[in-house]
């Protein structure tokens, strides 16, 4: 594989405030590269870095050896001689220009008459399921149908890279599904290299061949969707890609236990000091009448119902434990919809097998979680 | 319990607006369309009489000539000017937020003083500038010149440069409701900065450039203090000068002066007509997006620079035409450094005239304001809200669109023909002065769009 794009401490500051810090970044030809985290982590900002939409304070970025922004050499290419293409959150396209005209810009003004001659317009357009709407003004189509055209119009003139900045977030959540699904299947089709931004962790799960989580600057973790999703390096990272429960833990002479006292065993997990968190995804805590029910070798913890939501085939339950707020998934399953029947306040027993948690330092810098922990960030609280 | 009042039905409601605003169209329509027939039908009067005496004017064709190349002329170098400068405003570095104030001072400065301070600067004997520009090389043989501000050119560069204003005032308006997206995927899409301007920008711009550049051309057409304070001279004469001739030489002659203003209300009329024809379908020209609409973000010191030439040369330079001959005992090619002195200002505030005249302006500016605002304000509902009425709301648009079709000195010698007669007389007292400029109002639900 060949190495599409080559980013080296890279940063990019407004004022004082440093919004990427020294970032470094590979991404192989033909890789589809996710950048997630939230608002303010400086995913976007890396990405316009990258389209030269905004010009970094230091460091160099390359597309196949090419230097476009190398800040010492003085050198900065401007973004219509980058050949790029963007696909953007509004959509952006030309209210005055048909369809047609939207897809065809970027070769018109390119000059690239072979490929218009050779209907790669059309073809495109088609790709997209667009073809019957090439006449079109963008105001005579639905948000997916403009999605579309942006994604063809950013696509057609076969651009070295292409930038996506968070273009399923203004789609309804059918839709969304429907268009990540058909950006998963152009990008197999064609094997465009991509950077993609979202702070939505489904899509990044389902689109990324790696996936870049940001936090404050700086990549937290990057990796396969599945190493960050089943060894998340951190407590932020764990937070973000949908360890929504937070269980703080103290070590006593008998080892590590819940604040009320039920012991938890971390298994591998090498954490210092006495306080440790550990995470968990709400499929991975189940809900029971009482303890009795609890398989053997699990952390029982005695909670009270806050409320059950029906979800078609399971509750979103939420319960309080020793003053924490946790979140489950209970399957709906042979033993029909008790949860669902119960008044709030009812007491219940959660528990979770100790092997689905992922433990974190709590507040440390140095942070070792299990046997499969890939590399040492920062444990911050997020998601609470 | 039974309830002594009731809240009115959804019906009831409709009715009672929709009586009030036929009274709210009644009033303004009697207000705007009265002077206009009023006009015309003095020019129909004794076999169409006021026809007659303007069509048998030796040199109509010449004055309609100059008309058109003076609103077109002046329109072209508005919007050219206008445009680029609300494209600068839109790119301005951080902390040069001011600078979007500067293109909009001209319209506070009076005409009057504007071509008067030209006058000083670019007269070809006496002229400041002129002075100076002999003093360059090529030029040193030359009397007077190089630069005639009394010539037909001249007299259309002035006053483009003053609906400029106008001009950049609708623009900057339409360039802020461009999406900085938009312009982003152009620049991506292959296109440079100019390209991003003439393909992407100037086609979203062009509801703004219509209705700026229809407003500009009405104002050009309507143009009066520019080609009676120079043209007079050189003989550059335009409907409105000629106008105004009839109306106050002897033999004044009300009758011609409504006919000669008939081309310009018909063209007016045209204008906003046309205007709403090529607007059409607004909604090619809409780019925002909802939630992700993210302002224009390309900053340019460039764009401070144009911004600060633009005001030297059009707001600084008359002014300081103007300051020197007030400051000076007479005017003359040189500037008597040694005799500038204050001399002027004394006499002129020695007269009691002055405060009276200033006291007059702020008084009248003051209860227009009071009466514009209001009646703007229930306008733009009806227009914007109004859906309910739509017969009222095509009316309310016709009428309020009306008055930017009708050249102000065609306005004022209506009012003075409609209002020196009963059953409103407003002649003489400073009510007239007010009901002038109420007609300023009608300019709000234009604005409000």
């Amino acid at each position: 594989m060949t190495t599409q794009v080559q980013v080296s401490a890279l940063t990019k500051r407004f004022g004082r405030n440093t919004v990427v810090d020294d970032l470094h970044l590979q991404i192989e030809q033909g890789e589809f590269l996710v950048l997630l985290g939230p608002s303010g982590c400086g995913k976007t900002t890396t990405l316009r870095c990258l389209g030269g939409l905004e010009t970094p304070s230091s460091g160099t970025i390359s597309f196949r050896d090419r230097p476009v922004f190398d800040a010492d050499r003085k050198v900065d290419i401007a973004p219509n001689h980058r050949n790029i293409g963007m696909v953007f959150q509004s959509y952006a396209l030309w209210p005055h220009m048909t369809v047609r005209q939207n897809i065809r810009y970027p070769l018109k003004v390119r000059r690239m008459k072979k490929a218009m001659a050779e209907g790669a317009v059309e073809s495109m357009a088609d790709m997209v399921h667009c073809g019957e709407l090439l006449d079109r003004l963008p105001s005579q189509l639905s948000g997916g149908q403009q999605q579309r055209v942006a994604l063809a119009r950013g696509l057609v003139h076969r651009p070295e890279l292409v930038l996506f900045d968070e273009p399923l977030s203004n789609l309804d959540a059918r839709l969304r599904d429907l268009v990540r699904t058909e950006i998963h299947q152009l990008h197999q089709r064609l094997g465009f290299t991509a950077v993609f931004v979202t702070h939505d962790q489904s899509e990044a799960l389902a689109l990324g061949d790696r996936l870049a989580i940001m936090n404050q600057g700086r990549i937290e973790q990057m990796g396969t969707p599945w190493e960050v999703f089943q060894a998340p390096v951190s407590e932020y990272v764990a937070a973000f890609i949908g360890m929504a429960n937070r269980l703080p833990l103290v070590r006593s002479h008998v080892g590590w236990q819940t604040t009320t006292g039920e012991p938890v065993d971390i298994g591998s997990a090498r954490i210092g000091g006495d306080q440790a968190v550990a995470r968990l995804r709400p499929d991975d805590i189940a809900v029971h009448r009482d303890s009795t029910t609890v398989p053997a070798g699990h952390v029982r913890l005695p909670a009270t119902l806050v409320t059950a939501e029906y979800g078609g085939r399971h509750y979103d339950v939420t319960v309080e434990y020793a003053g924490h707020t946790l979140y489950l998934k209970s399957s709906i399953g042979a033993d029909g919809t008790w949860v669902g029947d119960l008044a709030p306040g009812t007491n219940v027993t959660v528990s979770f097998a100790p092997s689905n948690a992922r433990y974190y330092s709590d507040g440390s810098t140095a942070v070792t979680t299990s046997a499969d922990a890939v590399t040492v960030g920062v444990g911050v609280g997020v998601g609470e | 319990m039974a309830t002594l009042f009731t809240a009115p039905t959804f019906t009831q409601r409709t009715w009672m607006s929709r009586i009030g605003y036929t009274a709210f169209l009644l009033a303004v329509g009697y207000l705007i369309v009265l002077p206009l027939v009023r006009l015309q039908s003095m020019a129909f009067a004794g076999n169409a009489q006021g026809y007659r005496s303007a069509l048998d004017l030796t040199d109509a064709g010449e004055v309609l000539w100059m008309t058109a190349a003076l609103a077109l002329g002046s329109l072209v170098i508005a919007l050219v000017f206008g445009t680029v400068l609300a494209f600068a405003a839109s790119r301005l570095p951080p902390g040069y937020g001011l600078l979007r104030a500067i293109p909009v001072l001209p319209i506070v400065m009076p005409a009057v003083a504007n071509v008067v301070g030209w006058a000083f600067l670019l007269s070809p004997g006496p002229g400041y500038l002129n002075a100076l520009l002999r003093g360059l090389p090529w030029w040193n043989h030359l009397e007077s010149g190089p630069v005639d501000i009394y010539s037909a050119p001249w007299i259309v560069i002035i006053t483009g440069f003053g609906l400029t204003s106008f001009v950049y005032l609708f623009v900057s308006a339409g360039i802020q409701n461009i999406s900085a997206e938009h312009l982003e995927a152009a620049q991506i899409s292959g296109s440079s900065t100019l390209g991003v301007f003439f393909r992407v920008v100037l086609p979203l711009l062009r509801p703004a450039l219509v209705y700026g550049g229809g407003v500009a051309l009405l104002l050009g057409l309507g143009q009066f203090t520019a080609p009676l304070l120079l043209g007079l001279n050189s003989g550059v004469d335009v409907i409105t000068t000629e106008m105004y001739r009839r109306v106050t030489e002897s033999p004044i002659d009300y009758a011609a002066a409504a006919a000669m203003g008939s081309p310009l209300v018909l063209f007016g009329i045209a204008v906003v007509v046309v205007q709403k024809m090529l607007l059409g379908d607004q909604g090619r020209f809409v780019t925002h997006g909802g939630k992700a609409f993210v302002a224009s973000r390309t900053r340019s010191p460039w764009a401070a620079v144009t911004i600060l030439v633009y005001g030297f040369f059009a707001l600084l330079l008359p002014l300081i035409g103007l300051l020197i001959v007030a400051l000076s005992p007479y005017w003359s090619a040189s500037i008597l450094w040694g005799q500038l002195g204050m001399d002027n200002f004394s006499a002129l505030f020695d007269s009691s005239h002055l405060v009276q005249a200033i006291l007059t302006s702020l008084v009248a500016s003051s209860v227009a304001v009071a009466i514009c605002l209001p009646l703007g304000f229930v306008a733009a509902t009806l227009l914007v809200r109004g859906r309910r009425h739509r017969v009222l709301r095509a009316i309310g648009d016709l009428v309020t669109s009306l008055p930017l079709g009708i050249p102000a000195v065609i306005f004022g010698v209506g009012f003075l023909l409609t209002y020196t007669q009963p059953p409103l007389v407003l002649y003489g007292t400073k009510r007239s002065s007010s009901s002038s400029m109420s007609r300023l109002w009608f300019r709000s639900p234009h604005g409000c769009r």
